[in-house]
């Protein structure tokens, strides 16, 4: 009986590993690819400073591109997966529950009234209080009504005002340069972010990752119902606080530097469940690396098929992930409703 | 050994009181139960019970406040399976059951040797090892009740709350479910069991609690508690009553209505 249970574990493991393996990989082919292909001794070559051109490429361009990438991509799919295990629905996901999109009116309205040039934290601080606010009012609005596809139309409504306000904000925007500059939080992209822009947001992306893989017992507990989990002894005010405070500093610090990026989250579950099955806190550490590997291989396509004007990483995932999600919502209605 | 006493326990929810001064105890092999129309309180003072619920009195849990004790250590001594068995996600059954070893394991812990066998011991008792790598989602209600127990089962609590753990269920599993329970408590451990069948709380129970109104009526052997002016009270119904193989039934004949019940 127990060789079962070893059996359980050990693919766990092995998907893991796989997707290690990938997500490596893809990071690899990031360093490598680009207009100008680079040998991998080119790229060891930058990586030291050996030679200044190629230092230029491979540190300041595709360097900062490919580990955002990966942190961008771990947030998003490890958000995706606590958040459909904390609030016990399929369908919840940062980008879909209005998080990302309140995390982008956060970091406009940073831009906006100039918070931003005064000091470098506050762009990601007001993308993180976007992130929070909307996280801890869909967590309220779950509390009250337990309907699955309620909490989804409470997210689109919240996803469809923070879109407007970010729009209101683009409208009266003082120069053409600020535009710019804003556009990026509606659509989301690795293009032109530094060293810099990683370490900004490292730290808070960390913090949240923690706090999300550490839930995983108490959303374990919850597939049980909260009464039940209670019983077993986990404190539910402390976990809807882990969760929701988890997702708000990796949403909000990823889109801080990328702007909003949707249905990595949602996507990332959901390709694992058929695998490692439907446990919550089993999800969370997979989730999180084929986030990674999903947003990555979406910028290596953005970076190597040909467009007159590079694609938004934002708009790709979207093309991907809506009608992934239509197709989750026709086949789950019975299920849902 | 007495592991639950509850001195005059009272829940108000919404501005109206629900449980009203209930005492009980239960003591180690007894299992109980608790009977009462719907809407006595019945499930109420269950949670209250389990620390779910904000109740005015006092609850100690094998002679201590249950207030003191610790969020983990209250989930090693008391186990709840509340109504409905629900599952949000068809995790498999043995990923089920093991849920009832999370007050056991420290964080970050995999489970170890003594989890594994108390999951499997559990099991074996309720009858599900064979389903042991099915999907919740795939299972009847009979087996899912039996589950659900399970996953109480392994907690390996020395107090069970059980709050209507036979609902719709055939006979054959309401049986099943009886024995299992029966068998439980007899292995040492103190059961609180709500129930709407009389014959099976009769039958399987070492005493019944009948609530009304949120208050306690009466308390005691089935022959007393089951009274037919405790019947017309509670239940507003006549019953036909007899013995079979030396246990009584209790079979619900007759409403009784508005104007009857003064003669009843």
């Amino acid at each position: 009986m127990s060789r079962v249970v070893d059996a359980d574990v050990r693919r766990g493991r092995r998907v893991i590993v796989v997707l290690a393996v990938l997500a490596t990989g893809l990071a690899l082919a990031g360093l490598l690819l680009g207009p100008l292909p680079l040998s991998p001794w080119q790229v060891l070559t930058g990586l030291i400073g050996g030679d200044e051109r190629l230092a230029l490429i491979v540190l300041e361009i595709r360097l900062p591109r490919v580990v955002l990438g990966w942190m961008v991509g771990a947030s998003l799919g490890l958000s995706g997966a606590a958040l459909q295990g904390l609030l016990r629905n399929p369908l919840a996901e940062p980008g879909i529950l209005g998080v990302s999109a309140s995390a982008g009116l956060g970091a406009v309205l940073a831009l906006y009234f100039g918070l931003a040039q005064v000091s470098a934290w506050a762009l990601p601080l007001c993308a993180l209080g976007g992130a929070l606010l909307a996280t801890a009012s869909l967590a309220v609005l779950a509390t009250r009504d337990p309907n699955p596809l309620g909490l989804i139309l409470a997210g689109l409504a919240v996803s469809s005002l923070a879109v407007a306000l970010t729009s209101l904000a683009l409208n009266l925007a003082p120069n053409p340069l600020a535009l710019s500059e804003m556009v990026l939080w509606l659509l989301g992209s690795l293009r032109d972010r530094g060293l810099n822009d990683v370490a900004l947001a490292a730290p808070f992306m960390a913090a949240g990752w923690v706090l999300l893989l550490s839930a995983g017992r108490g959303l374990d507990a919850l597939t049980l119902g909260e009464e039940a989990a209670r019983s077993l002894g986990i404190g539910l005010g402390g976990l809807r606080a882990q969760v929701i405070g988890g997702t708000a500093l990796a949403v909000g610090a990823a889109t801080a530097v990328t702007g909003a990026i949707g249905f990595v989250g949602l996507i990332a579950p959901h390709l694992l469940r058929p695998w490692l099955g439907h446990q919550p806190g089993r999800l969370l550490l997979p989730s999180a690396l084929a986030g990674a590997v999903l947003l990555m291989a979406a910028d290596l396509l953005v970076r190597l098929v040909p467009t007159r004007q590079e694609l938004m990483l934002g708009v790709v995932t979207a093309l991907i992930g809506a009608p992934f999600f239509l197709h989750l919502l026709l086949r789950g209605r019975r299920t849902l409703s | 050994m007495t592991l639950l006493e509850a001195e005059r326990i009272s829940v108000d929810l919404g501005g109206r009181t629900v449980v009203n001064q209930v005492s009980l105890r239960a003591a180690a092999g007894q299992l109980l139960a608790l009977i009462g129309p719907n809407g006595a309180g019945k499930t109420t003072l269950l949670a209250a019970l389990a620390g779910l619920r904000r109740f005015r009195g006092s609850v100690r849990l094998r002679g201590r406040p249950l207030a003191t004790l610790g969020r983990r250590e209250r989930a090693r001594v008391l186990a709840y399976l509340p109504q409905g068995h629900i599952a949000h996600w068809p995790l498999t059954v043995r990923r089920l059951v093991e849920l009832g070893r999370l007050p056991h394991l420290a964080p970050w812990r995999t489970p170890v040797a003594a989890d594994r066998l108390a999951v499997e011991e559990a099991m074996q008792r309720t009858d599900i090892a064979e389903l042991a790598e099915r999907p919740f989602d795939t299972l009847s209600g009979g087996e899912r009740a039996r589950v659900m127990l399970a996953r109480v089962l392994a907690v390996e609590a020395p107090l069970v709350l059980a709050d209507e753990p036979v609902a719709a269920l055939d006979p054959y599993h309401q049986l099943r479910v009886m024995e299992l329970l029966r068998d439980y408590a007899d292995s040492g451990a103190a059961l609180v069991v709500v129930l709407h069948d009389l014959t099976l709380a009769a039958r399987f129970c070492d005493e019944l609690l009948l609530l009304r109104e949120g208050a306690l009526v009466a308390r005691g052997p089935a022959d007393e508690v089951l009274s037919a002016v405790h019947l017309a009270e509670a239940y507003r119904v006549t019953a036909l009553r007899g013995e079979h193989e030396d246990q009584r039934y209790v079979l619900p004949w007759r409403r009784l209505v508005a104007e009857e019940s003064g003669d009843a």
